[in-house]
């Protein structure tokens, strides 16, 4: 890979965040064994330099297609107090998500059930159990400061 | 190039697409992280 490729690539990527569709996007491609592009573009709501430190982010979890952050209160994802969490709902509740505070990443593989269905609780307490019986760690350099 | 129709913002009203605000220079809200040398050009 070329360094005008990687730079065709990043091209790309300012193109699509651009598009506003996503308020932060992070690419990592590993070549050979090397990382050769790794960057962020844009922030997470909450999270760009002007907001502000760790209030609460908002009561409902931020919607993505993609990636969505955990919530201090209420967290149907990653269960309480996991604002730090981040992970991929996937499109059948397929979970896949990372904790820095708790030192935890975690799969949570089912065959899987369109987003809302009548036993979609037992999914939320499942996950509300896993934050719940994993103590906080000491600080972690991932968390968010 | 662009793969998509650029759909026009509409100053003074909010986005019905809600789309995120974009930075008129992007190198302000990028990081770049460590990289190996993607070699030369070939």
């Amino acid at each position: 890979m070329t360094p005008r490729a990687t730079e065709s690539v990043w091209r790309a990527v300012e193109g699509f965040y651009r598009s506003g569709a996503h308020p932060a996007i992070q690419i990592c491609l590993r070549r050979e064994g090397e990382v050769v592009l790794d960057r962020a573009i844009g922030y997470a709501r909450g999270n760009g330099p002007g907001d502000a430190g760790r209030e609460p982010k908002r009561l409902a979890t931020p919607y993505s297609a993609g990636f969505m952050l955990g919530v201090r209160w209420f967290s149907p994802l990653y269960g309480p107090d996991t604002d730090q969490a981040f992970g991929h709902l996937g499109f059948t509740n397929i979970l896949g998500w990372a904790d820095p505070e708790r030192s935890l990443s975690g799969a949570l593989i089912t065959s899987g059930k369109p987003v809302l269905y009548p036993e979609i609780g037992e999914l939320w307490n499942t996950m509300r159990v896993i934050a719940a019986e994993t103590p906080k760690t000491a600080a972690s350099t991932l968390a968010l400061p | 190039m662009r793969l998509s129709l650029p759909v026009p913002r509409v100053p003074l009203v909010p986005d019905p697409l809600r789309r995120a605000p974009v930075p008129r220079s992007l190198e302000e809200v990028a990081t770049v992280a460590a990289e190996a040398d993607p070699g030369t050009e070939e």
